[in-house]
């Protein structure tokens, strides 16, 4: 059984070795994120989040990531959209016993970065085997890089990131504003009514500045950023099929998270953080996230506009997806896209949509 | 009762004429897409080869220090797309070599790019350890029995070299432990182009291998210009079907406008009707094309032990450009073809040869241009007139082919007025200039097929030997020794024969020098080693060597074109600082490289020389003892050094091409055939139109019998008669490709072979095509065609 | 010598068309002499070809029986119709059919030869017929009425002893029809050949020793008070 789980992760590693179109194995990789967690420890009620520790990987755990999204604007008024995320797998559950640099086979680093502007969407990816150096994660000071894409921060400094990836570049500067938000129960965010979920927690609000190159042309860029930091072993129950899930940003300065699973109960959470960084959690009753309207998109058809209501903060908003395919592609595909929001508040932010297209 | 209500009618009265003018524009779209899908994949099959032998450079750390898992970390933090090799040595006598990569990044190396077979293959597996080889090295790693080795998984895999087991970089690193591994970190040498090595690192050309870059690129020049001239034939026999199809419907058209139908309004719906059937036969036919280059090569597969995965020839559907491509060219050639008809002219008269005069003028026209095109084929060196001075003279033989066919076949039926009464071989002879006539356009095609089929034929077999001997000679000896630095030649020299079974040694000096100001390669060689005695040259003095010893040197054919150098001239040179005249004793072929480059005795060479390098190649009295494989650990003086086994990379080189030139000749089938099945259906349509002749005989009291094997024979004869004429054509295609493009385009030009055993083949085929085309007009004699319109 | 040519009596000849079965020729009986010529007419589509076609052996009749030049038409294979058909059946069409690719001289060069004949006639056939200026020329070169004479110089030059002729100056106008006919004639009365014509040229007809209509698949002589 664990075999096989190997082959279905790597099946996901393989989504970022190049672009191996057509070979939909969607249904098997999405397999990978809801089989048992086995050898590896899962994360359950009541544990909690430590910063900074847990900015590093967790090697206990199967699978987690560092992941940055962000709605930019550049000096003319171009709109770009920025996505960088650095995914560790463990084969193996760490710790592990030999930590100098050598060729071993117990975790897997694959990062995807992609750069979005209304109608056109660039996508790159890297991968590397854990333990040579090649790529990874330090805590003092945080450096999460794969071969030369790097995060970085050191005390007191905004966060940098530098990109590169091929057609496309940048190079930002972001800073947090809000303290992080942990979501769910003091950071564990269940995924389903029966158990099961991951720790998260999240950097709502950061502030960028940078440069962002695109066939050869420069642009300045500001704008806005969301960070989530989530880790666990089983992420999915094997009926549920995948997920949407929102970050936006408030013209008001609210920022608003909320994921609905898709299975034969859907699942939704989410959470709300107010303008001075407070946060209140969201569950199914506490507000209402609908399809609107459905695109046929080069993958079938996916919704590209949602009605996200919660009364007790009295918004009514109407979430849009860019226009285009926003697809990153590999055998687990999945729609990672600007939105903008528009209804009783304005806003932009992100739309991820796992699971469609099969 | 709208206009296209008219139209239609006509089709449903005749549908068997809508299927023929669908199939033939099919039969074009076919063509022309089938070529250019194999085309295609010969060109991915090259780019394969290519990757095969690409020169890859391996990184070293300036302070001498072997390199190690954090200079590849650091590397790749840099930016370099590089991948590492580990080689396990086992000490285990015929221990196949354990090779590990590293699947994340070896889609650097052009070798495991593209979804290489054995690359997935190591990616899926991370649970038991995998080790991928052929049969024979699989056994003996069971053999071994090494410790623990009953984990491995065993799966035997294609793509991967004799001696050698792939296994990933973390398995291999396991293993390591049981014998001596060796760490390389390869770049491919392109990397370096766009950034710059990290301080504190140096690199090695790892592989000088070969570089069949310019090789491939003229085959690959070639084969675009087949493609062309493919294109071409189907051109042709697209314009004769429509054309001989709408001056059918000549009458009912004059019809409609003596009606009263605007002639403007008439031509629109003719124009759309053209559109429609083009859009409709050439999408079926890009279709079918596609299908059929897939089932051709699909059928080859898997027969060679070559680098590259077999899967990159798995089915891909036509581009969209093909398809536009092939509507586009089909819809313009069928409105030229209809043109007269759209401007309801009258088209040409019935079938009566036609008076002196008007015919002489084409006939002059196309002897001009043939004989200017000629001359400008001989004369010039740039590669755009040489193209065009070859389609010139195609051209113009497509004009004089039916002229010089009528004038055989009126000589032969003016000898058999004179033999005395009148025969019916006088008949059958002008019956078959008749048809001639009429099969104008298909026999043209059918010709540039046949000429294009025996130019593909000697265009490929002569670069099959020539790459052949072109590998035996860059890669001879038995062993090929890369010191790994800059040694002392003549030290080495006397060391290296010391070696166990090594007969023979041949360094080589490699270096640059300047020629009259331009830069040069220069290669050094010791004059009295056997190993060179077996050179080909291609002019030479008596006892070249000798005189190369004494005061001669040699020159590579790229070099002796560009600076007009011939066996007998002298030429003064720089190396270093050293300025020296010598005499040219002897040109050689240097296929594949754009370089000039001079042959010099070693002890002409200065130490000093820009550039130099020594590499050395070992004559050994057995090879299949690998031994050879320890001598680098065995001798510390050898340690850095790699030894490389020339025959094994000859056979992989040679099979990576291999298919390369498959491909091509599927191309030729594929052209052949497909102008034969158009010609059969134009024959079954023209035939019909000659069933009048025939009939008008059979009243004349010639039985019926005599009229079909007539008919058979008039198609074989006439058939067989454009295949002996279409020969010359073709051997002039082949001419123009090895003698005129390569030489103009890189520099060296191929030999030119006949093969007058493939010349059979193709007269045969036309025969055949002629006798089936004849038996498929099953009657000759229909009474009502007798009967006036 | 026989001098009866053909006899023919009852014959019937029909064909299918969908499902109906169409009567071309019912019962129908004829004799031709040597030296006589027959002109038959009738209106379109009443069989006259298909007589025709008959007597040379291109149709077989579904009854009746057939004597052509002392010989059982039942008992002559392909091969013997084709051989009388080339030495001694000569047809002649209403368009001049020549071969298309020889010349006018070569055709009739090529068709004495299909007879067997080593030397032949043809030059001063041509000349009789006056159209020795167009030898050379191909057959679409040169008008129908040319065409038309140049076709009976074919016929005549291979000597036959029947002449089947269909619609000889259907396609000639007046003035060369009324040029052509007595050449024809004359041909006929000096090589004493039989004729049987096939026209709706009531001159031409008149110029026969017999006028036979064929109505109704049958034929019947001819009563010229009843035609116009």
């Amino acid at each position: 059984m664990n075999s096989l789980l190997r082959l279905a992760l790597l099946a996901l590693i393989l989504a970022g070795c190049g672009e191996r179109a057509g070979n939909n194995e969607g249904g098997e990789s999405l397999g990978a994120l809801s089989d048992a967690p086995g050898q590896f420890r899962q994360a359950l009620p009541g544990m909690t989040v430590r910063l900074p520790e847990d900015m590093g990987a967790h090697r206990q755990y199967r699978l987690e990531w560092w992941y940055l999204t962000a709605n930019l604007q550049g000096a003319g008024g171009e709109r770009f959209g920025v996505q960088w995320t650095l995914f560790r797998f463990g084969l193996e559950p760490g710790p592990f016993e030999n930590p100098e640099p050598g060729w071993h086979r117990n975790e897997v680093w694959l990062a995807h970065a992609a750069l979005s502007r209304p109608g056109d969407h660039r996508f790159a990816a890297r991968s590397a085997r854990g333990g040579t150096g090649q790529a990874g994660i330090t805590v003092r000071p945080f450096r999460a890089w794969i071969d030369h894409w790097q995060l970085e921060s050191d005390e007191g400094k905004p966060w940098s990131l530098a990109v590169d990836g091929g057609e496309f570049a940048y190079r930002l500067q972001l800073q947090p504003r809000l303290p992080p938000v942990f979501h769910g129960e003091r950071g564990f965010s269940a995924k389903s009514a029966g158990g099961g979920g991951s720790m998260y927690f999240s950097y709502p609000m950061l502030a960028i500045d940078g440069t962002v190159q695109v066939d050869g042309q420069d642009f300045p860029v500001s704008g806005r950023g969301w960070f989530d930091r989530e880790w666990s072993s089983q992420y999915l129950k094997p009926d549920q099929q995948g997920w949407d899930w929102l970050a936006l940003h408030l013209e008001d300065g609210r920022h608003l998270m909320v994921f609905r699973l898709r299975g034969a109960d859907p699942y939704f959470s989410g959470t709300l953080v107010e303008a001075d960084g407070t946060t209140r959690n969201l569950s199914a009753g506490d507000f209402s996230l609908q399809p609107r309207e459905y695109r046929d998109s080069r993958f079938g058809r996916v919704p590209v506009a949602w009605q996200l209501r919660v009364p007790a903060a009295n918004l009514d908003l109407v979430v849009r997806s860019w226009p285009g395919d926003y697809w990153n592609p590999g055998s687990l595909r999945y729609w990672e896209g600007p939105v903008s929001v528009s209804g009783s508040h304005a806003g932009e932010g992100y739309l991820e949509m796992t699971g469609y297209g099969n | 009762m709208g206009l296209g209500t008219v139209f239609l009618s006509h089709y449903r009265r005749h549908p068997g004429q809508l299927a023929g003018l669908l199939l033939i524009l099919a039969c074009a779209a076919t063509l022309w897409s089938g070529v250019r899908s194999l085309t295609g994949r010969a060109e991915d099959a090259v780019a394969q080869s290519r990757a095969a032998l690409e020169p890859r450079l391996s990184v070293l750390r300036a302070d001498g220090h072997a390199v190690g898992v954090e200079d590849f970390a650091r590397l790749r933090r840099a930016g370099l797309c590089a991948s590492p090799r580990l080689q396990v040595y086992l000490p285990a006598s015929e221990a196949p070599e354990i090779v590990g990569i590293d699947p994340f990044t070896a889609a650097c190396l052009r070798q495991y790019s593209g979804g290489a077979a054995v690359v997935e293959e190591l990616l899926a597996g991370p649970g038991r350890p995998l080790l991928l080889g052929n049969a024979r090295d699989l056994a003996r790693w069971r053999q071994l029995s090494l410790p623990g080795s009953g984990d491995y998984r065993l799966q035997p895999a294609e793509g991967v070299p004799p001696g050698l087991l792939l296994a990933d970089i973390a398995v291999a690193a396991e293993l390591a432990s049981s014998g001596r591994a060796e760490l390389e970190i390869l770049l491919p040498a392109a990397e370096l182009q766009g950034r710059a090595l990290p301080p504190g690192y140096t690199t090695r050309v790892e592989d000088y291998g070969v570089e069949p870059e310019s090789l491939v690129e003229a085959f690959l020049l070639n084969l675009d210009a087949l493609g062309a001239l493919a294109l071409l034939v189907a051109a042709l026999l697209v314009r004769s079907i429509y054309r001989f199809a709408l001056e059918q419907r000549r009458r009912s058209l004059e019809i409609l406008v003596r009606l009263g139908v605007p002639v403007a309004r008439l031509r629109l719906v003719l124009a759309a009707e053209v559109l429609l059937l083009a859009v409709a036969g050439g999408t079926l036919g890009v279709w079918l094309g596609g299908m059929l280059a897939s089932a051709l090569a699909g059928g080859f597969q898997s027969t060679l032990s070559g680098l590259f995965s077999v899967d990159t020839l798995a089915q891909s559907p036509p581009a969209l450009e093909t398809w536009l491509g092939m509507v586009l060219i089909l819809a313009l050639v069928v409105g030229w073809a209809c043109i007269d008809l759209l401007l309801l002219r009258r088209g040409q008269r019935d079938t009566a040869p036609e008076g002196g005069r008007r015919q002489l003028v084409p006939v002059l026209v196309a002897l001009v241009l043939v004989a200017v095109s000629l001359l400008v084929l001989l004369a010039t060196e740039k590669l755009w007139l040489v193209f065009l001075a070859a389609s010139g003279c195609l051209v113009g033989a497509g004009l004089l082919l039916p002229a010089l066919l009528d004038r055989l076949l009126a000589g032969a039926e003016r000898r058999s007025r004179a033999a005395g009464k009148a025969s019916l071989w006088e008949w059958s002879c002008s019956e078959m200039r008749a048809l001639c006539r009429l099969l104008q356009l298909p026999l043209v095609a059918l010709a540039f097929a046949i000429a294009a089929s025996i130019g593909v034929q000697a265009m490929v077999t002569g670069f099959e030997s020539t790459f052949g001997r072109w590998l035996d000679q860059r890669l001879q000896g038995d062993l090929y020794l890369d010191p790994g630095r800059p040694v002392a030649t003549a030290t080495w020299n006397k060391q290296l024969q010391r070696l166990p079974g090594v007969k023979t040694v041949l360094p080589m000096v490699r270096g640059r020098g300047l020629l009259d100001g331009q830069a040069v390669d220069v290669m050094a060689v010791d004059p009295a080693s056997p190993l060179v005695q077996d050179w080909p040259l291609l002019a030479a003095v008596p006892e070249p060597w000798a005189a190369l010893a004494a005061q001669g040197v040699m020159v590579n054919e790229q070099l002796a074109r560009r600076q007009s150098l011939a066996v007998g001239d002298r030429v003064r040179f720089r190396l270093g600082s050293d300025s020296l005249s010598r005499q040219v004793i002897g040109i050689y072929a240097d296929y594949g490289r754009p370089e000039g480059e001079l042959l010099l005795p070693l002890a002409l060479v200065p130490d000093s020389l820009p550039g130099r390098y020594t590499t050395y190649v070992l004559g050994v009295s057995d090879t299949a003892t690998p031994g050879w494989q320890d001598w680098p650990e065995q001798y510390p003086w050898l340690a850095g050094g790699r030894l490389r086994d020339q025959p094994g990379l000859k056979r992989a080189a040679n099979a990576a091409f291999a298919r390369t030139f498959r491909m091509t000749r599927l191309l030729n089938i594929l052209t052949l055939a497909l102008a034969g099945t158009a010609l059969a259906l134009m024959g079954l349509v023209i035939f019909r139109l000659r069933q009048r002749s025939y009939t008008l005989l059979h009243v004349y009291g010639v039985p019926r019998r005599q009229l079909r094997w007539r008919l058979v024979a008039h198609s074989m004869l006439v058939t067989g008669l454009l295949a002996i004429v279409a020969t010359p054509l073709g051997v002039f295609l082949s001419w123009v490709l090895v003698a005129r493009i390569n030489p103009v385009a890189f520099g060296w030009s191929l030999p030119l072979e006949l093969y007058p055993g493939f010349w059979l083949q193709v007269w045969l085929a036309s025969l055949l095509i002629g006798a089936l085309v004849g038996l498929l007009m099953r009657n000759p004699v229909r009474l009502e065609t007798l009967k006036n319109e | 010598m026989n001098d009866i040519l053909i006899q023919a009596r009852g014959l019937c000849v029909s064909y299918r068309n969908g499902r109906e079965r169409i009567n071309v020729l019912r019962d129908l009986s004829l004799e031709l002499r040597r030296g006589e010529a027959v002109a038959i007419i009738g209106p379109s589509g009443s069989g006259k070809s298909t007589l025709l076609n008959l007597l040379n052996g291109l149709l077989q009749a579904d009854s009746g029986s057939l004597r052509v030049l002392d010989r059982d038409a039942a008992g002559l294979a392909e091969n013997d119709w084709a051989r009388l058909r080339r030495t001694r059946i000569a047809t002649l069409f209403q368009d001049g059919n020549l071969v298309p690719t020889l010349t006018v001289e070569r055709n009739i060069a090529f068709r004495a030869g299909l007879a067997g004949l080593q030397r032949h006639t043809g030059q001063a056939l041509l000349e009789r017929l006056g159209i020795a200026d167009i030898a050379r020329r191909y057959p679409d070169q040169v008008s129908g009425g040319q065409r038309q004479r140049a076709a009976l110089a074919c016929a005549f030059a291979m000597e036959p002893e029947i002449i089947l002729a269909d619609e000889p100056t259907g396609s000639l106008d007046q003035a060369t029809a009324r040029r052509v006919t007595p050449l024809f004639f004359d041909a006929i009365r000096e090589r004493a050949l039989g004729a049987l014509i096939v026209t709706h040229n009531t001159e031409l007809a008149r110029r026969c020793d017999r006028v036979l209509e064929l109505r109704q698949g049958a034929l019947e002589p001819w009563d010229s008070a009843l035609s116009s």
